[in-house]
């Protein structure tokens, strides 16, 4: 056995060897014509042989040609196919821009489609701008809600679950960097401004070995770098927000900066009024900032230094209140409120040091914050009394990476690298104050968990190996060490997926992967507040598990039309819920005390028709699947069905062109009610007793008329369907032809169904909740 | 343009009105809910308790629209069994009817004298109810071992402190089960007369009567705080309650259990008129797993009512129908201390 694993070593070796000794490397970067803006993911492949590969997240590329191979065709959504010649027989760097196709016009062919990884999604941007965008917000998170697999985790909310998952195991990059807050508003609207999206991927199964740290998702989003050629200025008005991007070059176009910003402006619109008539003043609101700065040393090396944050912040100051205590004239002021958000700060540097070897350096910091407090502030006479309670939860992360890419030859690809992050956790403290208005004494407690740190350690590697015009694998390996003062854990996950090319365009692909998430988040079931509670991995609550396999048949046709059939298998461990019976505003000292461990598992089958390009694009999908949990002291250790379980979803999205400068988007979805608990019997007696107890003990029992739900989730809410509409025009500027406009109108939930947000039964009658019923909105964007 | 801006305005306004509407709050309406045809179950919670007998109290549960409710009962045919077959127990159990109530619960107590055989520790018993108009309702439960209470004690941390620490010493029958904990106090007030002699007339003011008193925290919790057990029991103090503890962290060993209890104010011409004794006493029983887990839930449950936030309770149910109880429990092995010092043990206003 061993003799025969040296011999297959050696031969590969040698194989390789012999493979690339044939071969003259080409390299370079795709970018925009116009901008300059790299494209990441576009497809490079040569067409007398019928090989390719892909641009990486800096839209740059490697591939090996044979010597008497002279030509490359790329090419990428939305944007004219380009035939590149090369006579040059040695090693070549090039920049190809690319030019944009504004007009949409059917396809010819698109890409090499072979060497596309089938596990990860691109979202074209045309798609995610173009869907009608609810208030006139336009959300990437909403856009992936509608692929397959992918589901809201409630109506208008930007929060989504994967496979059955649950939100907070989806892994957001922004930029590489991992947020852990992505949504504005209670969850309504995702906190990535579309303005500064570059591109966006996403995945969900055979997820290489490179992403890590959540069970079931990545979003890849990459926000842009900056016009290389031209100042740009972006404005946008909405009935939310308002938004910026401005961006450009600076010196010798060898540095560009991009800085872009949106924030709601309800709470200004209202606040004259309140200014006027002196009411308590209260408001909401919600904002984003990001900012990279890129400069190019040289083609080979990059720095870009990027800033991020997200603030929501709810508001509510009373006017002050007057009234007598014990004859004396008592003023009362009360402060409450809610905020929570996201800082992001990061430097990287990225290097090619040949034409088959590309790295990237990073260094950041990655912060989420939540708070609650209620402050009373009591004056009688010139004393001044405080009340004062508070909520607060944290994490900071501190990290750094290393990402290498290999290219030895036209059908290899080793990605590799190592990473390191200190995880530091405030989970959840909460803190009361109390100054005593007769007596003066002050009490000062502080309750919740002591702040942790969690060191993470990754090493990694996978390996892209076309084994023949036939049969292609990706075999990726990642270890991780977790360590605390608690905790130490070392925890493997292999990754192995493959894909048989059958016939031109169609495949059959197969994987297995291992996933791991060393922190929890809590959440509640009933709410959508910012209640989320992050947790780090302890002894007694390990790091969540998962194994998922599956297999995906594809077929794209040449003119750009896309099938796929999925199916999966999803196994959970070490999954975290609050126990029956404890409250999201429980005074409980600690989190463990309201917490449960258990497990998951989630199948189902995934149906996708997506044409992408063209005047008329869009996708059909539709998802059959169940996801259930089973935890010992949950539903009596019964197993039971996930909230976030859908038996049938399924959307239809939409978008055409009908004249030069309009556009009309729609989208249709569909899926079953989510499970949710309702009472089935109500008990009007039962009680144990203790006869003879020198104490009279008597037990506790149910009090009368208690409601008593026979399991978990035991009911559904009805189907959930919803029309939206959008027309985008683009309005010229006679004058200044540079400049656009684009008027949009949306309209959300066209024919005005109020589908259910929950149901409950207060003891008297049955309620349902509808949140929103037609929503028309508009905005105005202005580009110069 | 200037009729597109002129639109678009009025257009903007309306939205903007719709969407502070719509944002500020959601739609709640009532709904007509067709809840079907609502079988009635019949609802058991029985207790054996070892060496005395079988507490039973059956009722019907009702639609939870009060709409739908079962046949009177009346009686109940009662088989209690082991699960060779042995019948300890077969009759029918009448019930005391009242016009007006009579789906609520009815009690009675079958008397350990009543039983054919008796059965022994660590038995499996087999409980099977049968009302007219309900299905048979079915459950089993095992007899926990009995808990042996060695030695109580109370002392303050230090003189001037408002709190009183009480060590319960007890040997935990190893793999019996869990624990059911019950606390009482009573009080004996001796009322200081100086212009008679130096001595002291005594009056019992409370005429024997017991009262709860209130841990300061919870027994377990502060017992083995680091324990993975502990942090699993849902423990409340702002609870009227016994406290249930389980087995998970005993070991078959011998054990001190503290509790914590605070003192009530007391008033300077109290203090200085009045003297005060009080009797603490200890009751530990051993609980069948069932018992633990029905009484854990049914806190709960308590513990939640009118919190709109709270995730839902499954009441815990071991009975074929999963509605009702059947658990059993041994003991108690008590232990009292006498207080002299003076101190008032603070009591729970709600206890007896």
């Amino acid at each position: 056995m061993r003799t025969n694993l040296l011999f297959l070593v050696c031969y590969f070796l040698i194989f390789c060897q012999y493979s690339f000794s044939q071969t003259k490397s080409i390299s370079g970067f795709i970018r925009d014509s116009s901008s300059g803006e790299k494209l990441v993911n576009a497809n490079v492949f040569a067409l007398d042989n019928r090989f390719g590969t892909v641009s990486n997240n800096e839209g740059y590329f490697s591939i090996a040609l044979k010597e008497n191979q002279n030509q490359l065709t790329f090419s990428y959504i939305g944007y004219k196919s380009k035939l590149v010649k090369f006579n040059n027989k040695l090693d070549t760097m090039v920049f190809v821009d690319m030019e944009s196709d504004l007009m949409l016009e059917e396809v010819k062919v698109t890409a090499n489609r072979r060497f596309r990884n089938s596990s990860i999604t691109e979202i074209p941007l045309m798609q995610i701008k173009m869907a009608p965008a609810m208030l006139g917000e336009v959300d990437v998170f909403k856009t992936l809600q509608m692929l397959p697999g992918v589901k809201n985790t409630r109506e208008g909310f930007s929060g989504f679950v994967v496979r059955g998952g649950s939100p907070d195991q989806n892994l957001i990059l922004i930029d590489d960097i991992p947020i852990y807050n992505s949504s504005h508003y209670y969850g309504l609207f995702s906190v990535i401004n579309d303005n500064a999206l570059q591109s966006v991927r996403f995945m969900k199964g055979a997820i290489p070995a490179r992403f890590g740290g959540r069970l079931s998702s990545v979003v890849d989003i990459t926000l842009k770098e900056g016009n290389q050629k031209k100042k740009e200025k972006e404005i946008e008005i909405g009935l939310m927000s308002s938004s910026f991007l401005l961006n450009g070059p600076l010196k010798n176009c060898k540095t560009t900066y991009s800085i872009s910003g949106r924030r709601s402006i309800l709470d200004l619109l209202v606040l004259p009024y309140f200014l006027v008539v002196n009411k308590p003043r209260g408001g909401y609101y919600f904002g984003d900032l990001s900012a990279k700065l890129i400069h190019n040393f040289s083609p080979k090396d990059k720095l870009s230094l990027s800033f991020f944050t997200s603030k929501d912040k709810r508001f509510d100051v009373s006017g002050r209140q007057e009234y007598e205590y014990k004859g004396v004239r008592v003023e009362m002021k009360r402060d409450q409120g809610y905020k929570w958000g996201n800082y992001i700060l990061a430097a990287k540097w990225n290097r090619i040091q040949n034409p088959k070897l590309a790295f990237n350096n990073s260094i950041y910091l990655s912060s989420f914050f939540l708070e609650r407090h209620i402050r009373d502030k009591v004056t009688e006479q010139s004393k001044e009394y405080r009340n004062e309670s508070s909520f607060e939860s944290n994490i900071l992360d501190f990290g750094i990476r290393s990402d290498w890419q290999y290219y030895p030859h036209n059908s290899h690809r080793l990605n590799f690298g190592i990473a390191t992050t200190n995880h530091y956790f405030k989970p959840g403290v909460s803190v009361f104050y109390d100054k005593n208005i007769e007596t003066g004494e002050t009490v000062n407690n502080s309750y919740g968990d002591l702040p942790a740190n969690l060191l993470e350690s990754v090493g990694y590697f996978d390996y892209d190996l076309s084994v023949s015009r036939f049969l292609s694998l990706n075999a990726g390996f990642r270890l991780t060490a977790i360590s605390s003062s608690a905790i130490n854990f070392i925890i493997p996950e292999p990754r192995l997926s493959g894909t048989l090319h059958l016939l031109d365009g169609a495949s059959l692909s197969a994987y297995y992967m291992k996933t791991n998430q060393y922190f929890h988040l809590l959440r509640s079931s009933i709410l959508e507040l910012p209640t989320d509670l992050w947790l780090p991995a302890s002894s007694d609550f390990p790091p969540e598990k998962a194994r998922q396999f599956g297999f995906d048949a594809n077929y794209q046709t040449k003119t750009g039309l896309e099938f796929s059939i999925a199916g999966y298998y999803k196994n959970m461990e070490n999954l975290l819920e609050y126990r029956e019976g404890s409250s999201v505003f429980s005074t409980k000292s600690e989190w463990k005390e309201v917490t449960e461990i258990g497990n998951g598992t989630s199948y189902g089958s995934e149906f996708f028709f997506h044409k992408k390009e063209g005047r008329l694009n869009g996708w059909i999908s539709y998802t059959l699947s169940w996801a259930k949990r089973h935890f010992e002291q949950v539903n009596s250790g019964r197993e039971y069905y996930s909230s976030f379980d859908k038996r049938h979803d399924g959307s239809i999205v939409a978008n055409y062109q009908f004249k030069k400068n309009w556009n009309i988007g729609a989208n249709w979805i569909f899926n079953t009610g989510t499970p949710y608990s309702m009472p089935v019997h109500d008990v009007v007696g039962g009680s144990i007793s203790i006869p003879d107890s020198d104490v009279k003990g008597s037990l506790t029992r149910p009090t009368l008329n208690t409601l008593v739900y026979d399991q978990k989730n035991n009911y559904r809410l009805p189907s959930y369907h919803r029309l939206d509409l959008g027309v985008h025009y683009n309005k010229p500027v006679k004058k200044h032809p540079e400049r656009e406009q684009v008027w949009s109108l949306s309209i959300f939930n066209v024919y005005n169904r109020h589908n259910a947000f929950n149901r409950y039964f207060n003891g008297v009658y049955y309620g349902e909740a509808s949140l929103f019923g037609i929503l028309p909105s508009v905005s105005y964007k202005l580009k110069f | 343009m200037k009729r597109l801006m002129v639109l678009s305005l009025i257009v903007c306004s309306l939205c903007f009105i719709s969407c502070d509407d719509i944002l500020s709050d959601y739609e709640s309406k009532s709904i007509r809910y067709d809840i079907g045809d609502y079988k009635p179950e019949l609802c058991v919670y029985a207790n054996y308790i070892h060496q005395k007998g079988i507490s039973l109290d059956v009722s019907s549960t009702i639609s939870i629209d009060f709409l739908q409710r079962g046949p009177e009962i009346k009686s109940a045919k009662v088989v209690l069994a082991k699960p060779n077959g042995q019948i300890l127990f077969d009759d029918l159990v009448e019930f005391t009817i009242t016009s007006l109530d009579y789906h609520k619960s009815k009690s009675n107590f079958i008397d350990i004298n009543k039983f054919k055989f008796k059965p022994n520790l660590n038995d499996t018993l087999l409980l099977s109810v049968k009302v007219d108009g309900y299905d048979i309702v079915k459950g089993q439960t095992t007899i926990p071992a009995l808990v042996n209470a060695t030695k109580l004690t109370a002392q303050k941390y230090k003189a001037d402190e408002v709190m009183y620490r009480f060590i319960l010493q007890f040997n935990d029958p190893k793999e019996v089960g869990n624990y059911y904990l019950v606390s009482s106090v009573y009080y004996l007030t001796t009322i200081r007369t100086r212009q008679l002699s130096p001595t002291f007339i005594k009056r019992d003011t409370l005429s024997s009567a017991t009262r709860y008193v209130v841990p300061n925290g919870d027994p377990v919790f502060d017992f083995m705080p680091n324990v993975k057990s502990s942090t699993k029991e849902p423990f409340d103090i702002s609870l009227t309650k016994p406290r249930i503890f389980s087995d998970k962290g005993f070991n078959g060993s011998g054990y001190g259990l503290k509790i914590e209890v605070p003192l009530e104010y007391i008033s300077p011409y109290d203090a200085e008129t009045h003297i005060y004794e009080s009797e603490y006493e200890l009751e530990l029983y051993c609980i069948s797993k069932e018992l633990f887990e029905g009484q854990k839930s049914s806190y709960m449950h308590q513990t939640i009512d009118g919190d709109i936030y709270a995730e839902p309770i499954i009441l815990y149910s071991n009975m074929s129908n999963k509605v009702g109880l059947f658990g059993a429990i041994n003991g108690p092995s008590k232990q009292k201390v006498i207080i002299e010092r003076g101190d008032w043990l603070r009591f729970d206003k709600n206890g007896f």
